[in-house]
């Protein structure tokens, strides 16, 4: 041992024992080797050195000294050195001195340097040493204090030279070369993202998750991207290299936009995750073809990717292609195209689809379903939130409405889904047809649940009833409707495919209403895997019911008989039964009462036939008798009358619980036949009880669909298109809580008011109508008979219709009033005019309006009005609230329909639409509580406001229709168009909101109060259907007067 | 004045012809109530009949049969049975006056010649005049009918000046439908009153499946079906057509299927098309065709 060795091994012994004894046993090997005694001496010191170099450096020192044995040992090693490695005691030395400067250093970066090399040696990559050492010294020297980053470079180094090629470690060298080099450059878009952060972050990257990257394909990779793109790197590691190299060339192609690259990135991660390897291939080539048109387009792309159909590319390019198309009307539109929200997007998708809009059929199915069954049904859709799975098993029946998937694309062909939608409503109908709900169970007033309830497990027999009736229903159709036979064995069979064989059920209960499903659906020729004798049996029973005549009777005995053949399953009966529904089951043994609804037993629903449960049918169909029956009181008998039929003592409908209310309707029927006359109940009462009865109807009704939340298309002139369920609207009735507001607008503006009816009553001597030119009548018209005369005189043969007739003309007027609550409505209404100005208020009206008569009369009257309102301050809410209040009050008299309606809300997914009359809604306090409760609230987004007060006014089927629209200003909101302060979207889709409304045969009218109204109402409304009041305390009499216009 | 005795001469009366001018054939009619007992024993009170109902449901068939059976069939007798023509019908429209059904003076050469309307000619003969869809007539022809309906049984003729009595085989016939004439031309209370009223309704499948093939000669399921077909369509019928669709339109839509054409598209030119122009109806109804029967 020479005696640098040996002082060296003192050296080392000084920091760490073992450190010594490894240095030493090293240090026999290499004098065994090839080496000479003189380099042994100078790697002796060169570790002395390195130990010394600084502060815990010994540590380095080890793990050089274990990488020089591992070098020695190379020929052992399995995977040994590549034959071109030269490997020298110049090669171990060399490493050492750069090893002791990064000592000097640190001792980590030296440590990691050292275990790094190991690496390399291990896998005999030793090529690019150079260059990787080089790149460390390169990060040192950029980064003044870089010694963190440097020793984050080489241990990263280590896990990179294990996982990738020679040429790929090459790659990320380069990579982080070049990395290190764009130091002056900025790093990312973010400014505050400094470059040692970065370059921190993107070896942390490196070495947390990705160690095996095609790292020559991220070159290519925006460095400022290199860092997101790494990190949604793991989700897509498995993709086919191709596929990786396209999400790269994407990335590359939106540089520079950040928002942008990390949308891109974690749809990646998002909606393409569950896009199949075969689809993959094809958005991502799709997406590329799509940056020619930007990168908007290609995020609207991916994010409706879950709602096209990737399965079939010809169908899937067909859309692509026509968007590409359509695009060229710029970007704005190729965005709202390939995200799904503009119409002609949704109906091409559609159409590919062969997808089926509950909306376009609505009018057909109603039609439909009054022809086959002759009553009148509502027919719903149920809007399913959820994207993606849809539930098709929820048509239904409440007895008066019939609930409907909202669309169905079950299937690839139209004809097919509207097949599948036609048989699902004609299903529903069947148990009307079929006579399900003439059941009559005795006496009983709720005779199904009844007829459960006799049984142990009324949750058995009634899925029992459905099962059975379901396939009752089915045969009874299939019989009776040649037409359908086709489409229902089709459907049947469709259905039968979908159920899960009979061997993989576990319970036996399950197992036999399985049987049943299948047997209903068509199957035959089964095959028993367990306990085929009961199931032959529950077959036998099931097919009594396919036999013409068969009725809901014979339902209800098969359920008596099934059940029994249920219950003797097991001798002990009942209270068994859990666990042989669950045979298999790990609470076997527990003595607890097991439930029979325990998982598993009840079948699968077949789509088509949906969810129908007798007892719910049997509710609503009570709710309406009754609530038809005290319309009908109040209708034919009046107040009066009602009140001499109806004891209250009986009547106590206030105190309704839904379970009695079958009990009440027999009760209020049979009290109708009593005529005691002697304690009158008050006709409100009366009406009173009514309105209860339709609120219980509307909780019942509501259950079975998300409450007042209507969806609209919005009109966006920028693509030109409307975007497709844009709003949601949210139909609400507010609290009301200021009835005082009505009796002090009344009491503050009687004169105006009576001048209002006034004017409003001249509306009726209008109801009769002279028609001329009749063959009889009451008059004669003189001119035509003088005519006639002359023509005769003439030789000519003279008109035969010279008689006038009065004809009664009815009003049939329904109007409602839109109040803008938005919350530019709190301010204050600047100065009063004086009352002298107020007195030519002509000079404020639009020239083309129609005058009414007495203006000046009424102006004097108004006039004393201003004097009062001068002093306290109003808001232009008030002035909204009291015009309105002033027409209810007379048309009240007047005896026209109206409502009054007021709408607000934030943003699309917030349309606040509050309903404060309806149509059928009797004015009374809880109305106006309602109407003096309006207050500003947030934005104008008139648009769905209009649309959804036109749906209303639609559905009132009066002949004159009017809509009155009040507000203060343009319409607005934060996400009315893109750019906030870009009016005219809003005033676009607005106008386009109108001319639907005039198309529906509503005639709309806006009054204004903002000065500036003339600008953008020109623009919205055709002349005479608009005016912008400039003296603002005219509001209530130009109401009036729009009023008589729009309606007579 | 000579009497023209050609009814053919005055071209503003429409009439309806039986498909057996004299009645000499037994025309078909399945009874689906009392209502030939009544009829019956209307006449033979000489009670004025008014037959109530929607169009198609049979009541112009109903009218003849029992014109036969008075007349010409087993309730008849010897003098009844020389009446010419036992049944005028007279299907009023709104240009129909008072002078359409009684008669008029009409030149001839140099001369006038009174031409008897129907109903004079009903009088004198004692035959049945039918007016149908009474109330489409001019109201001067409803009050011309007033002193025929009521104890007096005589018809003035203002023209002439003349009153004539009713020949006591005579008896007067109308019919009211009440679902499509709007209310203007609701039947007075006064006229009204004088009839007893017989309500007609479309018959139940079965029976209305019979007539189908009876008239028709379709088979019977083909029958059940469009009976079948009819009554959903029905159901339909305060859609745009208040009357529904008449038992004649099915035999029509029988008659094409007997002639070869396929159901479904006999169907729709009978039925669909021919009962509503609202195509959302249209295409309602062509679906309950599509439902009732197959391809």
């Amino acid at each position: 041992m020479s005696g640098i060795v040996s002082q060296t091994r003192d050296r080392l012994a000084s920091f760490d024992a073992s450190l010594a004894q490894r240095f030493i046993r090293t240090a026999d090997g290499f004098s065994r080797s090839t080496m000479s005694g003189e380099e042994v001496n100078d790697w002796a010191r060169l570790c002395s050195e390195i130990a010394s170099a600084g502060w815990h450096t010994w540590e380095s020192t080890l793990a050089y000294i274990d990488t020089c044995r591992d070098l020695l040992n190379h020929d052992s090693t399995p995977t040994g050195l590549a034959p071109e490695t030269e490997l020298s005691t110049e090669l171990l030395l060399d490493c050492g001195k750069y090893g002791l400067n990064l000592a000097k250093l640190a001792h980590e970066p030296a440590t990691g340097y050292f275990n790094s090399l190991r690496e390399m040696l291990l896998v005999g990559n030793l090529k690019y040493r150079e260059k990787w050492q080089q790149t460390g010294l390169m990060i040192h020297r950029h980064h003044s204090r870089g010694s963190v980053l440097v020793t984050a470079y080489f241990t990263v180094s280590g896990v990179i030279v294990r996982q990738n090629s020679p040429a790929e470690f090459s790659c990320w060298i380069d990579l982080v070369a070049s990395l290190v080099r764009q130091q002056s450059e900025p790093f990312s878009a973010e400014p505050d993202r400094q470059a040692p952060e970065f370059l921190h972050e993107f070896f942390a990257l490196c070495n947390r998750s990705i160690h095996k990257l095609p790292w020559s394909m991220l070159m290519q990779v925006p460095r400022n991207h290199l860092v997101q793109f790494l990190e949604i790197y793991p989700w897509i590691n498995d993709w086919q290299e191709d596929d990786i190299s396209v999400v790269c060339e994407l990335v590359n192609v939106l540089a520079g936009r950040e928002d942008e690259v990390v949308d891109l990135l974690s749809a990646m991660t998002g909606k393409m995750a569950s896009v199949s390897p075969v689809e993959r291939e094809y958005v991502l080539r799709t997406c590329l073809r799509l940056t020619t048109l930007e990168a908007m387009p290609v995020l609207a792309f991916l994010s409706s990717l879950d709602q096209l159909p990737l399965e079939s590319p010809e169908k899937l390019e067909q859309w692509v292609s026509r968007g590409m198309e359509l695009s060229q009307s710029g970007r704005p539109a190729a965005t709202a195209y390939f995200g799904l929200e503009s119409a002609s997007s949704i109906e091409q998708l559609h159409a590919i689809k062969g997808q089926v809009n509950f909306d376009e059929q609505q009018r057909l199915f109603h039609l439909y379903s009054e022809g086959i069954t002759g009553r009148k049904f509502q027919i719903e859709a149920v809007i399913s939130e959820a994207e993606g799975y849809r539930d098709f098993s929820v048509a239904k029946t409440d007895g008066k409405r019939i609930y409907l998937p909202d669309q169905i694309s079950v299937f690839p062909t139209m004809e097919e889904n509207k097949s599948l939608y036609k048989l699902m409503l004609l299903h529903q109908l069947g148990f009307f047809e079929a006579g399900t709900f003439a059941y009559k169970n005795g006496d009983s007033r709720n005779p199904f649940t009844d007829f459960f309830a006799q049984f142990e497990y009324p949750e058995l027999a009634s899925t029992l009833f459905q099962l059975l009736e379901d396939g009752r229903v089915d045969w009874y159709l299939f019989r009776k409707y040649k037409g359908i036979r086709r489409e229902l064995e089709w459907l049947m069979a469709v259905s039968l495919q979908q159920r899960p064989a009979l061997e993989i059920l576990n319970s036996r209960i399950g197992y036999l209403l399985e049987i049943i499903v299948q047997y209903t659906l068509g199957k035959t020729g089964f095959e028993f895997p367990s306990e085929a004798a009961l199931g032959r049996q529950v077959i036998e029973i099931t097919a009594t019911l396919n036999q013409p005549g068969s009725t809901v009777r014979d339902t209800t005995q098969a359920v008596t008989k099934i059940y029994g053949l249920i219950a003797a399953l097991n001798p002990t009966l009942q209270p068994e039964m859990p666990t042989v529904v669950n045979a298999g089951n790990d609470f076997i043994d527990e003595p607890c009462k097991p439930s029979l609804m325990a998982e598993g037993w009840i079948p699968e629903p077949v789509d088509y036939r949906g969810s129908t449960t007798p007892e719910g049918v049997s509710l609503g169909m009570t709710l309406q008798e009754l609530e038809a029956a005290l319309a009908d009181l109040l209708d034919e008998q009046g107040a009066d009358g009602a009140s001499k039929v109806i004891d209250p003592s009986n009547v106590r409908i206030e105190q309704f619980k839904r379970g009695d209310v079958k009990d009440a309707v027999a009760m209020f029927l049979t009290d109708l036949d009593v005529q005691s006359a002697d304690q009158g109940m008050q006709a409100e009462d009366l009406e009173d009880a009514l309105e209860e009865i339709r609120k219980m109807r509307v909780i019942e009704e509501n259950s079975n669909r998300e409450a007042g939340i209507f969806k609209y298309d919005e009109w966006d002139y920028q693509i030109q298109d409307y975007r497709k369920n844009w709003c949601k609207l949210h139909e609400i009735v507010p609290e009301g809580d200021d009835e005082l507001f009505v009796s002090k607008t009344i009491e503050a503006h009687k004169p105006l008011l009576s001048e209002i009816k006034k004017q409003l009553q001249m509306l009726k001597p209008a109801l009769q109508r002279k028609v001329k030119g009749l063959l009889d009548g009451e008059e004669i018209d003189l001119d035509r008979a003088i005519e006639a005369v002359i023509d005769r005189r003439a030789g000519i043969s003279p008109t035969e219709g010279v008689y006038i007739q009065r004809l009664r003309k009815e009003r049939d007027v329904s109007t409602l009033f839109l109040l803008d609550m938005s919350a530019s409505t709190d301010d204050v209404i600047p100065d009063q005019p004086s009352p002298g100005s107020a007195t030519d208020g002509e000079v404020n009206k639009e020239p083309q309006k129609t005058e009414a008569e007495g203006d000046d009369f009424l102006s004097m009257f108004y006039a004393d009005d201003l004097k009062v309102e001068a002093v306290k301050k109003r808001r232009i809410i008030d002035l909204e609230k009291e015009s309105v209040v002033l027409m209810a009050e007379a048309l009240e008299e007047l005896g026209d329909s109206y409502a009054v309606h007021g709408f607000s809300g934030y943003g699309r997914d917030q349309v606040d639409y509050y309903v404060c009359k309806d149509f059928d809604e009797r004015y009374q306090a809880e109305v106006k509580g309602r109407i003096g409760a309006i207050k500003p609230c947030r934005s104008t987004r008139m648009g769905p406001a209009i649309r959804h007060a036109t749906w209303n006014l639609t559905r009132t089927e009066s002949r004159v229709k009017a809509l009155i629209i009040i507000s203060d200003g343009y319409p607005q909101d934060f996400d009315y168009g893109q750019d906030r302060n870009n009016k005219d979207y809003g005033i676009q889709d607005t106008t386009k909101a109108l001319a639907e409304a005039r198309q529906k045969g509503v005639q709309t009218f806006c009054l204004t109060v903002d000065q500036s109204g003339h600008d953008y109402l020109r623009e919205m409304c055709p002349d005479q259907q608009y005016m912008v009041i400039q003296d603002i305390a005219q509001l209530p009499k130009e109401l009036s007067k729009v009023y008589q216009g729009l309606t007579t | 004045m000579n009497e023209a005795s050609s009814p053919e001469a005055d071209s503003r009366v429409s009439y309806v012809h039986a498909p057996d001018y004299g009645l000499n054939e037994e025309p078909y009619y399945l009874a689906l109530g009392d209502e030939v007992e009544l009829f019956q024993a209307a006449y033979d009170e000489r009670l004025p009949v008014l037959l109530k109902g929607p169009t198609g449901c049979g009541k112009t068939r109903f009218v003849e049969y029992m014109a036969y059976q008075l007349y010409r069939g087993a309730a008849s007798d010897p003098e009844r049975r020389r009446v010419p023509q036992p049944l005028l019908t007279v299907a009023c429209h709104e240009d129909l006056s008072a002078t359409d059904l009684v008669g008029r003076f009409l030149l001839q050469g140099e001369e006038t010649v009174w031409q008897n309307g129907p109903l004079t000619r009903a009088v004198s003969e004692g035959a049945i005049c039918y007016l149908d869809e009474i109330v489409e007539a001019r109201k001067d022809s409803t009050v011309l009918i007033h002193s025929l309906t009521d104890h007096r049984r005589m018809l003035p003729i203002e023209k002439r000046g003349t009153m004539i009595d009713a020949h006591r085989n005579f008896l007067l016939v109308i019919s009211y439908n009440p679902g499509y004439q709007n209310i203007l031309k609701d039947l007075k209370p006064s006229t009204r009153q004088r009839f007893i009223a017989i309500d007609f309704d479309y018959p139940a499948e079965e029976e209305e499946a019979k007539i189908i093939v009876h008239e028709s000669k379709v088979d019977d399921s083909i029958a059940l079906d469009l009976a079948l077909l009819g009554a959903k369509v029905r159901h339909l019928r305060h859609h745009g057509f208040d009357e529904g669709v008449g038992t004649r339109l099915l035999i029509y839509a029988g008659q094409l299927i007997t002639r070869g054409i396929s159901p479904r598209r006999a169907c729709d030119v009978a039925v669909c098309s021919g009962v509503s122009d609202d195509a959302d109806v249209q295409q309602a109804i062509a679906e309950l065709v599509s439902t009732v029967f197959a391809d």
